[in-house]
């Protein structure tokens, strides 16, 4: 479906909801923000182009909250739900992908309080999917193998981690977060934020060393 | 050494999350201890594992997935919405996002404590009385129950049968005696017979007799009233 032409009455309704001129922003956080009330509206192209946006983000987020694929897939799907049943709620003055974020988080913790199991690998996932992807030429067999023990360490690692302090970490040091972005999400506050971090960065390292000699 | 502050410190201090003024001190304590030294080398390459994850993608063919069911389900959930999500849809288009989410906060709340208002709750029925039973193993042995009075034939001889009582009693003060006749779980206020000192009695008029039947055949109280001065017992 074709999305409709929006003009000068769109961007009006955008300041109107978020009180932020549309130039005023970052394009892409713009054109978020254009889509988010277009599919308030009710307009199924819109929802389709939000989805599009922003499901890799989504369930790639599910997938190292849950540590399973499967697990991560339908926490997507709820994701999606609940954005699109309150989307009305969604204050547009402020940024779309941290709200999406904080209800990724949400969803994830119910998820995996129901489904717990071992973690699926990157490598479990290609090969399930059939899609794996290429592998860098100037490694030899054993450093592929050698990354995916270590990579298979730092999952089983997490997955060991309490859920606040394992969703701190993953949007912090892996999805790459300032704290102050991960205290909003979490709702929380920036000193317990870095106090979990701070947590659990200890706790893999001392796992992940462990792993390499069980003796220490 | 007890080096767990050092630790923290050194966990915050991998990504540049320790304050500047506790670098300096945590940076001459790296230089005096090898297992923190150690451990911060240990953090930096978990560090690096860690940051290696974001380069991971999520197969193509799980986001169609997601996106094959996730599109069907929204249509069907905008073609019939709830009463509720309708309403608060409707309320929030009418009004800023961040007042109408408060507004429908109340409406809802207001609605709540109306309908419990109006809606009769289920009836409470007190709960019973404690009952105790008793059961025995062996025969009970059959209770002597005193002497039934001769019945009174007339208010002359209630007169004498209390006077009688009277006498045997200290002459000070009237005696009170009270009478539970009912059942343990009987609602009914005890019944109290007073029976006063002769004196009290007025001989020219007959006194008014009320007769009190209880459950049990054999206890029947007679109430004298005076119905002269002073009123009656």
């Amino acid at each position: 479906m074709e999305p409709r032409a929006h003009g000068s009455s769109l961007d009006s309704r955008i300041y109107w909801m978020s009180g932020t001129r549309p130039e005023d922003r970052a394009p892409d956080e713009a054109a978020m923000a254009a889509l988010v009330v277009r599919a308030a509206q009710g307009e199924p192209a819109a929802f389709e182009q939000l989805v599009a946006r922003n499901e890799r983000r989504v369930l790639t987020l599910a997938w190292r909250l849950v540590g399973r694929m499967d697990a991560a897939e339908d926490a997507a799907q709820e994701v999606f739900l609940r954005v699109f049943r309150y989307l009305h709620r969604f204050d547009a003055r402020k940024p779309f992908v941290p709200w999406i974020m904080r209800i990724t988080v949400n969803v994830c913790r119910d998820v995996a309080r129901e489904r717990r199991g071992y973690p699926d690998s990157l490598e479990t996932v290609e090969a399930r999917s059939g899609e794996v992807a290429p592998s860098d030429p100037r490694e030899s067999p054993q450093d592929v193998l050698a990354r995916g023990e270590r990579r298979a360490m730092l999952r089983s690692a997490l997955d060991g981690l309490p859920r606040k302090e394992r969703a701190a970490i993953v949007l912090r040091d892996v999805e790459g977060l300032s704290t102050r972005e991960v205290a909003a999400i979490l709702r929380s506050s920036p000193a317990t934020v870095r106090s979990q971090i701070s947590s659990a960065r200890l706790k893999i390292a001392k796992a992940i060393r462990r792993m390499k000699d069980p003796k220490s | 050494m007890n080096c767990r502050r050092w630790e923290r410190w050194l966990a915050l201090d991998v990504e540049g999350d320790l304050p500047e003024p506790r670098r300096g001190a945590l940076e001459r304590h790296l230089r005096e201890c090898e297992a923190c030294a150690a451990l911060a080398e240990e953090l930096g390459a978990s560090q690096g594992l860690l940051k290696s994850l974001n380069a991971d993608r999520v197969p193509d063919a799980s986001l169609a997935r997601v996106r094959r069911d996730v599109l069907p389900r929204a249509a069907a959930l905008q073609a019939s919405p709830d009463w509720r999500l309708r309403l608060e849809r409707a309320v929030m288009a009418a009004l800023r996002p961040r007042y109408a989410f408060s507004a429908v906060a109340v409406v809802l709340a207001v609605g709540a404590l109306v309908v419990s208002g109006l809606v009769p709750g289920p009836a409470i029925e007190p709960a019973p009385a404690p009952v105790a039973a008793v059961t025995a193993d062996t025969a009970i042995p059959p209770v002597e129950r005193p002497p039934v009075p001769p019945p009174i034939e007339s208010p002359a001889d209630l007169v004498e049968s209390a006077v009688a009582t009277a006498s045997a009693q200290p002459e000070t003060a009237p005696v009170s005696v009270a009478v539970n006749a009912a059942p343990l779980l009987d609602p009914r206020p005890t019944p109290v017979v007073d029976t006063v000192a002769p004196a009290a009695v007025n001989a020219d008029r007959p006194p008014t007799v009320v007769k009190l039947v209880t459950d049990d055949p054999n206890i029947i109280i007679y109430w004298l009233v005076d119905s002269g001065e002073g009123g009656g017992a």
